[in-house]
């Protein structure tokens, strides 16, 4: 917030509306969120407005399709539509980031503040320790315990030989429930390796770099481009070099969104959460991300607990460095086999990256179920063995589901047995992820 | 500060950057619409001139 807000306040006097609002206590939180989606209104509207104007007069003049095409190309029209509409949507962009920062500097609103308390060591810290600090309390403990544990008092010469028996099948117990904590304590530990997200996040990568490094990858690279093995060649390697470069970084998910937008974690807990929504639904259409992966800074951003779906679906991104190493002849395929749903997640989904990671998705689906094997053609019976499967709510990752709901039904085979993907018999993936 | 006064300081800002959102969008539809209005033009002059060479 400026200095100057006393003066801006000075200033708007002569603004009537404005100051009846102010004056009336309106919530800001709740007016900024009205105000936000009026924006989003207004912008759909004037790209609507523009589209329906040169249709109807394409429509009602009365050329040829060609002489409407040659002029359009001559004027540039569709051009200069699209830059306006990035215009406006750069206006209302900045304006949102405004309206974000006045929520979050301004000082003490009545927006949530997420686990303020945590992030400030107040209160609940003390709850919470390190790894170290864990480890001694456990060795305290153990102290503590063979202290406190009852013993056989031994008394030179004194013994019966019931007693003895006794003493030998107590150490014995006492062992075995020895051995038994030390499995337990092994086990657990390998539970939590498994389900270190970093450790398993690096598990997805390896895998996946194993199987576009494989030949049958490259196979069907070869068919994508015609046959050419060269190019195939290169753009294997490229993809693992994308793969074996990107950066791994892991956030909580309550942060998630405000990382995508590039805002830092100790301001995101002052922004309410539905203001971060709003702009991640203006950019993409979408209302929030699970994680994501910025192809500028080659870095993949992912939960801070094990999620091997969203991993896979980031290192995949990263594969083909989001549509940078996508073949136009996939990009075409796409293109043409998208079908709309008739919302905004149209503009998000019909993007080739996000088609290709999703397919990509349904290959591994499709190995994992035992529906299709590896180097088998894609038919008419895996299609309905996967609609039988789409058909039965919950047995399917969004991933999937949103692939078979906006893909073609009759492109799914160009898809599957012309695009590369990362499938690979040998390599046994799906068990190893 | 007080809450109100807070408030208030907050709802004044919203409403100045709606302002500048709506004066600015007037303005991009006002280019828009310039930019249609140039473009109809062009074709109905097309049209007027493959309806003249009818009459030549």
């Amino acid at each position: 917030m400026p200095e100057s807000k006393a003066e801006n306040l000075e200033v708007k006097k002569g603004s009537p509306i404005i100051e009846s609002l102010a004056e009336k206590n309106i919530n800001p939180e709740l007016l900024l969120k009205q105000r936000i989606s009026e924006m989003q209104d207004g912008i759909a509207g004037f790209e609507q407005d523009g589209i329906s104007r040169i249709d109807n007069a394409n429509n009602s003049v009365g050329l040829t399709a060609e002489d409407v095409e040659k002029i359009k190309s001559e004027e540039g029209i569709d051009k200069q539509r699209v830059d306006n509409l990035g215009r406006a949507k750069a206006i209302a962009n900045k304006l949102i980031a405004m309206g974000m920062a006045i929520m979050a500097f301004s000082g003490a609103g009545n927006f949530e503040k997420v686990k303020h308390s945590e992030m400030n060591g107040e209160g609940l810290v003390d709850e919470f320790l390190t790894e170290e600090e864990m480890q001694r309390e456990i060795q305290e403990d153990k102290k503590n315990r063979s202290i406190k544990k009852p013993r056989f008092i031994k008394q030179e010469g004194g013994l019966s030989e019931q007693e003895r028996r006794a003493i030998e099948e107590y150490e014995k117990a006492k062992d075995n429930l020895d051995k038994f904590n030390e499995k337990i304590a092994e086990e657990e530990k390998e539970r939590k390796r498994n389900d270190d997200p970093k450790i398993s996040a690096e598990r997805v990568r390896n895998v996946f770099k194993f199987h576009i490094g494989s030949r049958e990858y490259f196979d069907k690279l070869k068919i994508e481009f015609g046959g050419d093995a060269k190019k195939a060649k290169d753009v294997q390697r490229e993809r693992l070099k994308y793969l074996e470069k990107v950066k791994v970084d892991f956030a909580k998910m309550e942060n998630m969104n405000g990382r995508f937008l590039g805002i830092p974690d100790d301001i995101n807990t002052h922004i309410p959460p539905w203001l971060l929504k709003a702009w991640i639904n203006f950019k993409l259409g979408i209302n929030g991300v699970g994680g994501f992966y910025n192809p500028l800074e080659e870095k993949v951003t992912l939960p801070d607990y094990r999620n091997d779906g969203t991993a896979q679906h980031e290192f995949l991104h990263a594969s083909t460095k989001a549509n940078v190493g996508i073949t136009e002849k996939a990009k075409k395929i796409f293109k043409n086999s998208y079908k709309k749903i008739g919302s905004k997640e149209d503009r998000y989904l019909s993007n080739p990256t996000e088609m290709l990671v999703r397919k990509q998705k349904l290959d591994i689906l499709m190995v994992e179920r035992g529906i299709k094997k590896y180097g088998e053609k894609f038919t008419e019976k895996h299609y309905e063995e996967l609609m039988k499967l789409y058909n039965e709510k919950g047995t399917l990752s969004r991933d999937v589901r949103d692939f078979i709901k906006t893909t073609k039904p009759e492109d799914f085979k160009k898809i599957f047995n012309e695009i590369a993907s990362n499938e690979d018999k040998k390599s046994n993936f799906v068990e190893q992820v | 500060m007080d809450k109100y006064q807070n408030n208030k300081e907050k709802v004044v800002e919203i409403e100045r950057i709606y302002k500048e959102y709506l004066d600015q969008m007037n303005e991009l539809k006002k280019a828009q619409n310039k930019l249609i209005d140039d473009y109809i033009y062009k074709l109905e002059e097309k049209k007027k001139e493959e309806i003249m060479k009818k009459f030549d």
